[in-house]
């Protein structure tokens, strides 16, 4: 508590001493131009989807899947253009600049340093696919045979792909342009702040406020989104686990208070008191989970399909990377998996991208890389070897059934495992903690980092600006639940992706400009 | 801490205890169910059971017992004299006794009997055995040609199996059918594929279907008493178990086993399912159901009309085989689709008029569902009494049909908008007595059904009152096939009926299995989008496919109803022309923003760095 506010005093010293006369007056004020006009954005948007949710995602989403099918190629370069350039920050000239000052220690340990990435990056992505996206490829593969070893091969590769190297190269280059202009330069904190660095003109100042709005609106729909997801699932979860029938709306509403109330009192901690000690209990839990279901299932043909998984990825990652079916015409199998999952991740990097940042302070970017990109990536691969491995088991040598489940419903493929194990109900309840801790922690992340976006990139914003913003997502999330338009909100998020993705392009020219000017190693 | 200590408990649960108890079973319902009776009660006495079932045939099973494979089964007295080869005994009691006496040398227990005896009965249908005079076994030998099903574990009995059958009564088949699926082998008995099946007393299906059983007048089959039997092995290992199987003792009666086959064969019931019911009628498990099965339920909705004997029970068993591991639920209610719409069904068996809205006159087809696999048809049948005297069915003002948005009830309505009788017709919602009893009493002028041919329960109708089916030849004179494309104009037999004998012109409509439809095609039908909807994907194309491969006949999809993606033909996907300008704009307007990027990077340096 002393350190964070010694470092929170000093922070502020920085901010008015560095910056210029000229941006002085810009970074006045509590709630600057940045809050109103995304407060107002949100309102107008939530509105629309409100009276007219149909209308709204279908034009939201088939803006998007337009994008998506045409301009595949974009995304999948741009995607693996940023894994290339991760490898090559890692190991190039400029590996050992620190994310700081030289003398910088990291604020957090790795242990909780990792698992507070891990949280804010996947959080309950790997429970709701864990089962269910590897028995998805196996059951309907875009060109193996379905139910065959082939299929099942191909399945643990594509969900690694989705999974693996990619998603976690786009975050780690969106925190790591940010951490190098917030800690090694000082500036704010904002995803314009590159950008007004590097450049000059008559737009800059325009570009940078439409960067900000957009990326504030995709941190806010992207987690409302999320937030309403995973009221749904808990509530099936709990349908299933306990007998009773939670599919109401009042149920609904009931657990969305409960978990804003529980993130907004993490909110109101610090970040090391109230996100760190639950992303790392959460970690916990879910590796637990994990263990249980590699060594109280089908251990040695987890670790093979681990170990074999490990091979494949490795071998068919640069032909994965450029892979598109122009002759198969298989363009909406890609839009509809490979594109959506990077436009997904696209649409997460200014939330993970900052609050990595803001956790990172203190490492090279050597450690940095390591740490955001081979790391999680290595984890996800056993997840996904345990999780979908135990549900290709069932399927090829056990009683079967889950592959057409998976198919039926989606949110019911974790839960739907748990019945082939032993201690059932245990492992549900466990399932359904870690949701609700991975539901408090992202809400809590995330009105962290809007409230940062909006107080001019302060890096400890006051409480005020985080329970605005969290009552906001919160509100988003109880309409699209009470209108029945879940997807209303994560339609916004993904269709915020597709300009983001070209913001986020010019962020990395800004940086490597201003990388240039620094002394690399040769 | 915690978690050590719960890691500890899961450690000493799965490695602490004794080796499982092996329950197996032969391959046919009633087995399935005994021995999931037995392993539920065993694991309600906290005994750790593993299910072998099922295990395989009576020669299977009974080496398995012996050879430690398999710890427990249900065998039959007589079955069990035959292995031995020892002579057939009719008497009950002296089968039992000495069927014990004799196993203990192989090391293996019988148990308290059950209580039923499944004998093996020869069936036959009704109509044929009324017609060629056939009551008992011997008058088999009058069949010309005789065909026989039967399952494979009675050809390869020595003594009371087929050829044995064959000699001591003296007859002669030219085809035999072997086929351990007993649902395919009453099928074809109906179908008329076969004269007669071996079946077992307690099959479901004898009394379902009105089934002939041919007396045995040589005593040739001797008796079958089911009981539990456990290796000796077994026996010093869980010295409990005699007495927990005590429990059953005579407790299963024919009519409750009889009952119990049906419902697996029948209603789709999941034996398991059918098994704690029972355990738990008789207070020997805890009442609470277990629920956790529940989401391994498959839901099948059909339509209050639909019989098991009929379409419905060939498409329930094409379900079973292709979602192997779910438990099968059939949902009987009056509109199947909106089940599968509402998402409370997985799948529903529908005619083609549940794929149009035909109150409207544009733009009627749903988009809610879509077809995934023929199955067949079903008739238009316009019931009159036999008095009648209209000419045309114009002339008719009251009607009586199936209940609301029934396929029954939307053919009433297709005819009144057909004839213009709107304002001039009242429909009469009813049970099939009811409408049949409206009629008789000259309450209603006709009754309008959308059945199958051969309806069972509308045969039966047509046969005990004076009635006849009126024929629809008007319809082929109107303008209204572009109206309601999903009707084609049929023809019933002559003969289908009693006392019909000429062909009746009618309308038919296809029947197929539906499943729910994507219609929010944004980013493809599957992905992570998907999720977002929250509402039933479709049927996955592997299963499409195999439930086409099951239902295997001459029907095809009518080429009006919205297809399952995978059968959609290469030439309905729309061809696409070389140039399209959006596509065209927006990759050159990314292709210059990368261009300008490369230039910004690469311009010079215009700020001033600290």
């Amino acid at each position: 508590m002393k350190t964070n506010r010694k470092f929170f005093m000093k922070k502020k010293n920085d901010t008015s001493d560095e910056n210029n006369p000229s941006e002085e007056n810009e970074y006045v004020g509590d709630f600057p131009i940045v809050f109103w006009v995304s407060l107002i954005f949100c309102g107008a948007i939530a509105i629309w989807g409100a009276v007219r949710p149909q209308q709204m995602t279908s034009v939201a989403l088939s803006t998007t899947g337009f994008m998506l099918k045409n301009l595949d190629w974009f995304f999948l370069l741009m995607s693996s253009f940023f894994v290339v350039l991760a490898l090559y920050l890692a190991f190039g000239k400029y590996s050992h600049i620190k994310l700081g000052a030289p003398d910088d220690e990291p604020e957090f340990s790795t242990i909780s340093w990792l698992s507070m990435l891990f949280s804010a990056g996947m959080g309950c992505g790997l429970l709701f696919w864990g089962v269910a996206e590897p028995v998805f490829h196996f059951m309907s593969p875009p060109t193996a045979q379905a139910k065959t070893a082939e299929a099942a091969r191909a399945a643990m590769v594509i969900t690694n792909f989705h999974w693996g190297l990619h998603a976690w190269g786009i975050y780690s280059i969106s925190a790591l342009v940010l951490a190098y202009f917030g800690f090694r330069k000082k500036k704010p904190y904002l995803c314009s702040t590159p950008i007004k660095e590097a450049f000059s003109g008559k737009y800059v100042k325009q570009t940078c406020y439409a960067t900000d709005v957009i990326a504030v609106l995709s941190v806010v729909f992207g987690v409302a989104g999320s937030l309403a997801m995973g009221v749904l699932q808990l509530a099936s979860g709990l349908t299933t686990s306990f007998h009773i029938d939670a599919n109401t709306e009042m149920f609904y509403l009931g657990i969305l208070v409960f978990i804003t109330v529980c993130f907004m009192i993490s909110a109101s901690t610090s970040l090391d008191k109230g996100i760190k000690i639950l992303s790392n209990l959460n970690m916990s839990v879910a590796g637990f989970i994990m263990f249980f279901v590699i060594f109280a299932g089908p251990a040695r043909f987890i670790l093979e399909i681990f170990v074999n998984t490990l091979g494949d990825y490795a071998t068919n990652i640069v032909r994965m990377s450029f892979h598109l079916y122009p002759y198969e015409g298989l363009q909406s199998w890609s839009a509809s998996w490979t594109l959506t999952y990077l436009i997904w991740w696209i649409a997460w990097g200014p939330f993970v991208g900052i609050f990595i940042a803001r956790i990172s302070k203190g490492r090279t970017i050597r450690q940095f890389i390591i740490g955001v990109l081979f790391l999680p990536t290595l984890f996800s691969i056993l997840w996904f070897s345990a999780f979908g491995g135990a549900g290709f088991f069932i399927e090829i040598f056990g009683s079967g059934g889950l592959g057409e489940l998976v198919r039926e419903d989606v949110t019911k493929a974790l839960f739907a495992l748990f019945d082939y194990y032993p201690l059932t109900l245990l492992l549900k309840i466990l399932a359904l903690f870690s949701i609700f801790v991975f539901l408090v922690t992202s809400a809590d992340s995330a009105t962290f980092v809007i409230g940062m976006m909006t107080s001019h990139g302060n890096l400890n914003p006051s409480t005020k600006h985080k329970l605005t913003w969290g009552f906001v997502i919160a509100l988003l999330s109880a309409s699209s639940l009470v209108v029945g338009g879940i997807e209303v909100p994560k339609a916004i998020a993904i269709s915020g992706a597709i300009p983001f993705s070209i913001i986020l392009l010019l962020q990395i020219v800004a940086f490597f400009r201003i990388l240039r000017t620094e002394k690399g190693d040769v | 801490m915690q978690k050590y200590w719960i890691c500890l408990v899961v450690f000493v649960l799965m490695c602490g205890c004794k080796e499982p108890i092996k329950v197996g079973a032969k391959t046919f319902s009633e087995q399935l169910v005994l021995a999931e009776i037995m392993a539920q009660l065993l694991e309600n006495e906290n005994i750790v059971v593993k299910r072998a079932i099922p295990y395989g045939n009576t020669r299977d099973c009974i080496q398995g017992l012996t050879s430690g494979q398999l710890d427990i089964y249900t065998e039959y007295t007589g079955t069990g004299l035959m292995i031995l080869g020892e002579p057939s005994l009719t008497d009950r009691e002296k089968a039992f006794s000495r069927v014990k006496e004799q196993f203990t040398s192989l090391g293996v227990e019988w148990q308290a009997r059950l209580g039923f005896a499944n004998n093996y009965v020869l069936v036959m249908r009704r109509d044929q055995s009324v017609s060629q005079k056939i009551e008992k076994m011997a008058d088999l030998s009058n069949v010309k040609n005789l065909r026989i099903g039967c399952d494979e574990d009675f050809t390869k009995r020595p003594l009371d199996g087929l050829s044995a059958m064959l000699r001591r009564y003296g007859l002669k088949t030219t085809e035999t059918m072997v086929e351990d699926d007993k649902s395919i082998l009453y099928r074809a008995l109906l179908d008329g594929k076969v004269d007669v099946v071996v079946g077992y007393s307690t099959d479901g299906h004898i009394e379902a279907f009105n089934l002939k059983t041919l007396e045995d007048n040589l005593h040739f089959f001797p008796v079958y008493e089911a009981a539990p039997i456990v290796s000796k092995k077994t026996l010093t290992r869980y010295p409990q178990i005699a007495d927990l199987l005590k429990k059953l003792s005579g407790l299963i009666d024919e009519k409750t086993m009889r009952a119990m086959n049906r419902q697996v064969e029948l209603d789709g019931v999941h034996y398991r399912d059918v098994a704690s019911q029972f355990l738990r009628k008789h207070k020997l498990i805890p009442q609470q159901e277990n629920k956790k099965n529940k989401y391994k339920q498959l839901s099948f909705a059909v339509e209050n009309l639909d019989e098991l004997s009929g379409m419905a029970g060939k498409a329930q068993q094409a379900i079973h085989k292709v979602f192997r591991g779910r438990r099968l639920k059939l949902e009987r209610c009056a509109s199947p689709s909106d089940l599968v719409a509402s998402g409370k069904a997985r799948i529903a068996l529908v005619g083609a008029e549940s794929f149009f809205d035909v109150d409207r006159v544009v733009q009627n087809r749903k988009t809610t569902i879509e077809a995934v696999a023929p199955v067949g048809y079903k008739m238009c049948h316009i019931v009159m009494r036999n008095d009648h005297n209209y000419n045309s069915f114009s002339e008719v003002r009251t009607i009586a049909t199936d209940e609301e948005n029934t396929g029954s009830h939307t053919m009433v309505r297709v005819l009144v908008k057909a004839f213009q009788l709107q304002e001039k017709v009242k429909i009469i919602s009813g049970t099939l007595e009811e409408q049949m009893k409206s009629l008789q009493e000259k309450k209603v002028d006709c009754i309008v059904l959308l059945v199958a041919q051969n309806h069972a329960q509308l045969t039966k109708m047509l046969e005990k009152h004076s009635c006849a089916l009126f024929a629809l030849d008007e319809w082929k004179k109107m303008n209204f096939q572009f109206r309601f494309p999903f009707l084609r104009l049929s023809r019933i037999p002559a003969n289908t009926y009693v006392n019909q004998t000429t062909p009746i012109e009618t309308l038919s409509s296809q029947v197929v299995l539906a499943g729910p439809r994507n219609n929010k095609e944004f980013l493809g039908d599957a992905g992570p989008v998907t999720a977002m909807y929250n509402k039933a994907q479709p049927l996955s194309d592997l299963s499409v496919l195999k439930l086409n491969e099951h239902l295997k006949n001459n029907e095809s999809l009518d080429p009006i109803l919205p297809k399952a993606k995978i059968l959609q033909a290469q030439s309905d996907k729309k061809q696409t022309t070389i140039t399209s300008y959006e596509s065209s704009f927006a990759n050159l307007f990314v292709i210059i923003a990368i261009v300008y990027l490369i230039y910004l990077f690469l311009k010079e340096e215009t700020v001033e760095m600290e």
